[in-house]
């Protein structure tokens, strides 16, 4: 065999970081039980799952036509809308709006969608400061790290990680490291006159709303508030899927979202902009801009990866999985970790681009069980890897294997032989039913669990047997 | 707008949602979700309203009547030491509070921003040294502890944002069972002003060690005080 994929030898070194370990049992348990308890005190929590499948399957279908309505809605407010088609595209937008107003500081709430565009980096490069201020977007800025969960970042950091980091790059005293509170209140003290220095806000959307041109942003900290009121300008980063058709259907993706998420009820501020400052208001951005980014979403739309769009991008399905609690986020080498990133960062960017996610999977199906709009997730991971295999990408001992099954396969004398071949060969190897070890290449397998013996006699066999018998 | 590029990636997205295989799509938009009916007495309401908010650190006070009410705006300043404060204009129960507190020597900072310019940022700094906000709200939510804000004249977003206490002043019939029956009752609610915020609770994160702790941009410390 090869060299190890790139996925394994990652998994394999996660895997055995045991301060990883715990804290991503400690963290993906805890987001698991408020999940559960969450959903369990909701009445006709199954009929709202239900429904808000339904809302976001037909607001794809028609996703052209509410983004105009939404389009329209927004520039009827005084609001400028920037189609972008890649992510070159949505960082020119960008980088064009601030260079244009000599903006110097701009500050950000969470967006995913800004990290899979990669704005930081180019913002950097036009000679700006680009300031995160959700605290785990902070600090793994600070520390050039990459975010390895989307809705708790730093699930990988421990609290002296992040005193260290404070004390070394900030000069932070000892007072104000001295446990989670005192980091908390030195982050909100440095970060506040960063927000009132600023000259843009950047938010990500959780959700546009097309019969009213609004944008929803979600935070429990209040920096998405901040960052969409202190700045004289705010632009709002939006994937083209967030679209909802009606403030109806955003109350029912927020019925689902934070409970999918965290547990809460709802998230501390739901923050619905719409529109920049109006005259008689007194404050707020003058001026608002909406990027729609496409970036790969419209050629995932027309494919049978489709349904991953409906994603509400709540983390239930990184929380449940049974392969991301043990190798964690950073093992996907994707803005997208988990489940839902092993079909979202193939389908976006092509399976040459992450060969080893759809691989990362039990297809057990707790995500598709968890997941607030039930997308079925598995589904798609053997769509892709069948993909995988039409494209000749994996390792070449598989597509060997596929090809030798296939050519038994149709040989109905050959391979009842081998069928009665394995069943005496593997004979000695076999206790009580169960093989503990094989030789190579299947002792990949038997290293960490056993095998089931094949049948002494195989299943054509008997059943010969048996039609002679009548 | 820029027209070739929003007509390119509008060609290419009628095409997709056409080819795209969406389960349950073929299917027309499922309408409002109705759900099973909630129990909507008042004394029910504001016992589950409390319930909720509290079990998120957040502080519910019952007045009988506006005079108590500014009475515990009052104590709240006292408690914090507040010297000033920042509040809406144009809401009758936050205005008796607000002159109350003045009468007391206390200064209310002006809510309004500058547009652009070195006055924006002066502005932006006044505002920024207030230790209490008092706002009022459209909405009390009973299912979530959560209040509803509308921001428009007169009602600025930044009092209940930048101090680090909040006081919110609502009176008790605009307390609704969750955030579809405010949006049936108000249907304009979420689209009327610029601004449109739900609070759930203080300010928090849990971004270290899953450790909660409150505060950390928005108030630390909310309190709803509800008149009747």
């Amino acid at each position: 065999m090869s060299q190890a994929p790139a996925f394994d030898r990652r998994a394999a070194a996660a895997a055995a970081d045991a301060k990883l370990g715990e804290a991503l049992r400690f963290t993906t348990g805890r987001l698991q039980a408020g999940r559960a308890a969450a959903l369990a005190e909701l009445p006709d929590a199954d009929a709202l799952r239900d429904h808000a499948r339904r809302v976001r399957a037909h607001t794809l279908r028609h996703l052209g036509r509410y983004l105009d309505q939404f389009a329209v809605q927004v520039e009827a407010l005084g609001g400028t809308v920037h189609w972008a088609t890649t992510a070159a595209d949505a960082v020119a937008v960008v980088v064009e709006i601030a260079t244009r107003r000599a903006a110097r500081l701009v500050v950000k709430s969470k967006s995913m969608l800004s990290e899979e565009i990669e704005l930081n980096h180019a913002l950097e490069q036009a000679g700006i400061r680009v300031v995160e201020t959700d605290l785990g977007e902070f600090i793994v800025q600070l520390a050039r790290d990459r975010p390895s969960h989307i809705i708790t970042p730093i699930v990988h950091w421990t609290r002296e990680d992040v005193a260290v980091l404070f004390r070394q790059r900030l000069g932070a005293a000892e007072q104000d490291v001295a446990d989670i509170p005192a980091m908390t209140a030195f982050a909100r003290r440095l970060l506040r006159r960063e927000f009132l220095a600023a000259d843009i806000g950047v938010s990500g959307v959780n959700f546009g709303v097309a019969s009213t041109g609004s944008i929803v942003t979600v935070t429990n900290e209040g920096n998405g508030r901040l960052t969409t009121t202190t700045p004289p300008l705010h632009v709002a980063l939006m994937g083209i899927e967030r679209i909802v058709p009606t403030v109806d259907d955003l109350e029912v993706m927020l019925r689902l979202l934070a409970r999918s998420a965290t547990g809460q009820k709802l998230s501390v501020y739901t923050n619905i902009v719409t529109g920049p400052r109006r005259d008689g208001e007194v404050d707020g951005p003058r001026e608002l801009h909406v990027v729609l980014v496409d970036n790969g979403r419209s050629t995932l739309l027309a494919g049978e990866l489709a349904e991953i769009l409906y994603c509400i991008r709540c983390g239930a399905c990184l929380n449940i999985c049974p392969v991301y609690q043990r190798v964690g986020g950073h093992t996907y080498d994707s803005v997208y970790p988990g489940p839902l990133g092993s079909v979202l960062t193939p389908g976006l960017h092509g399976l040459a681009a992450a060969p080893d996610l759809p691989q990362a999977s039990t297809l057990c199906g707790a995500c598709r069980d968890v997941c607030p709009v039930r997308i079925d997730i598995p589904r798609m991971l053997v769509a892709l890897r069948t993909s995988s295999v039409q494209q000749g990408l994996g390792p070449g001992w598989i597509r060997l294997g596929v090809k030798a099954h296939a050519w038994l396969a149709s040989r109905p004398r050959a391979y009842r032989a081998a069928l009665r071949a394995v069943g005496v060969a593997s004979a000695p190897l076999a206790r009580q039913g169960w093989m503990a070890r094989l030789p190579w290449p299947l002792s990949g397998w038997t290293a960490h669990r056993d095998f089931p013996a094949p049948a002494r006699r195989p299943f054509s066999a008997l059943w010969a047997e048996r039609r002679r018998a009548r | 707008m820029n027209t070739t590029e929003r007509e390119r990636m509008r060609a290419a997205l009628d095409r997709a949602s056409a080819a795209g295989f969406l389960p349950e799509a073929a299917a027309p938009h499922p309408g409002r979700f109705v759900q099973a009916a909630d129990t909507v007495a008042p004394a029910v309401l504001i016992e589950r309203f409390a319930h909720e908010l509290e079990s998120l650190a957040g502080h519910v006070h019952r007045a009988p009547d506006v005079e108590a009410a500014v009475a515990i705006v009052k104590r709240i300043a006292d408690d914090h030491g507040t010297r000033s404060f920042l509040a809406w204009r144009d809401d009758d129960l936050v205005r008796e509070a607000s002159s109350s507190l003045e009468r007391d020597g206390l200064v209310q900072k002006p809510q309004n921003v500058a547009l652009a310019g070195p006055e924006r940022v002066s502005s932006l700094a006044e505002i920024g040294t207030c230790a209490l906000g008092i706002t009022g709200a459209d909405f009390g939510l009973a299912d979530t502890g959560s209040v509803v804000l509308g921001c428009g004249p007169g009602r600025g977003r930044l009092a209940s944002l930048l101090p680090p206490v909040h006081v919110v002043m609502i009176r008790l019939e605009r307390i609704v069972a969750s955030l579809a029956h405010a949006l049936a009752a108000d249907p304009t609610l979420a689209s009327r002003g610029s601004n449109l915020v739900v609070i759930t609770g203080p300010s928090r994160t849990a971004d270290i060690e899953f450790t909660l702790s409150r505060g950390v941009h928005g108030p630390r410390e909310i309190h709803v005080v509800v008149v009747g």
